[in-house]
């Protein structure tokens, strides 16, 4: 009758302390087969092994490298937030301004009347509408493209600013 | 568990420095999975980092569903996957592995010149431990050197847990008839 040995399986179920089948069975086998003795003692010795630490070691000031990390990331988000509104606010502001000091507040003044009535917002005509004010406004173009370029020339200034903010802080980290 | 809702609380409250205990409390469960999972030596302190801020920046969410070891572990097994799929390394390499362990060394026996190379035991069980794929890397660390239990295993790396004992047997039984196959049985037995 052919001798019914360990399967790996079951050696590592015995082993893991989760073999279903009673132990007192599989001790008697193994107190008489050689060959399981062998193969469990084999897998003993790579359990042993892997619970080794293998040094998986961090540097010491892990945690501080971290911290330092962690308050720098939360600094940079709040800046990268808050400036470029901030910058394209205040360049809005100053486009709109310039546009209004070479118009003339005087022009303006009849015409934005015409605008703060509500149903105008409404009218399906209203693109008509807004060719024709923007016509009686006189308006000069090329004053409105120098307002919009200082606005687009602000926020190009911000960009490279902070670009050239993180590459510094990042030589020194 | 209360005392890690305090921490957290504190930490979610403002207080970064209150983070510092739950690194120093989970560091080793990072770095085991991170240096199981990336092999590569200078990307692995940054991924430990990378892990811990994704930690601190997701730290509100947690809601106590499981363990907050195991959502640590799962966010630095998260971050391994991601890392592993930009470098293109395979997560699980289906069975041919295990085919390659008998017959590349069948009949390779490691010379006493290719023996007096890795004197240690534990340097040639790492070594063959790094040929396998990083999910049988994974739940051979977390199981043997973390002592999670496969429930546990099965929750941070999202598998059943019938397929984190399979697994774990199967990465088992290649490292065994690996060593075998390959070095001076007397030798490595001891």
């Amino acid at each position: 009758m052919a001798v019914k040995h360990l399967t790996d399986d079951e050696i590592q179920e015995y082993l893991d302390n989760k073999m279903s089948t009673s132990t007192s069975a599989l001790a008697a086998h193994v107190q008489n087969c050689d060959a399981c003795r062998e193969q469990i003692k084999r897998y003993e010795s790579l359990y042993t092994g892997l619970r080794e630490e293998a040094r998986f070691i961090l540097p010491a000031g892990f945690v501080h490298m971290v911290i330092a990390r962690i308050k720098h990331e939360s600094e940079e988000a709040f800046s990268m937030r808050m400036l470029p509104l901030l910058i394209a606010f205040a360049g809005l502001l100053l486009g709109l301004g310039a546009t209004f000091y070479f118009v003339g507040f005087e022009k303006l003044g009849p015409n934005w009347q015409e605008f703060s009535t509500l149903q105008k917002y409404f009218d399906p005509q209203v693109f008509s509408f807004l060719s024709n004010f923007i016509s009686r406004l006189h308006l000069d173009f090329g004053l409105l493209g120098t307002a919009v370029f200082i606005l687009m020339f602000m926020i190009v200034i911000d960009h490279f600013i902070l670009r050239s903010k993180q590459k510094l802080i990042s030589m020194f980290r | 568990m209360t005392d890690v809702k305090h921490i957290i609380d504190r930490v979610v409250a403002g207080d970064t420095y209150a983070f510092q205990s739950l690194i120093e409390g989970h560091q080793k469960l990072v770095s085991h999975i991170v240096f199981r999972m990336v092999l590569n030596q200078q990307d692995r302190e940054d991924i430990c980092q990378d892990v811990f801020i994704k930690v601190y920046q997701n730290l509100s969410s947690f809601q106590f569903e499981s363990k907050f070891s195991t959502w640590v572990a799962r966010i630095a097994y998260n971050t391994c996957i991601n890392y592993l799929k930009k470098k293109k390394i395979p997560l699980y390499d289906t069975g041919s592995f295990e085919e390659k362990s008998i017959e590349h060394y069948a009949g390779a026996a490691i010379t006493p010149d290719d023996f007096a190379e890795e004197t240690d035991i534990a340097s040639r069980l790492q070594e063959e431990i790094n040929q396998l794929p990083p999910t049988f890397r994974t739940i051979l660390t977390l199981y043997h050197l973390d002592e999670v239990s496969y429930a546990e295993i099965g929750e941070i790396m999202r598998l059943p847990e019938g397929t984190v004992k399979s697994y774990l047997f199967r990465a088992r039984k290649c490292l065994k008839e690996r060593l075998t196959s390959k070095y001076q049985q007397e030798e490595l037995w001891q």
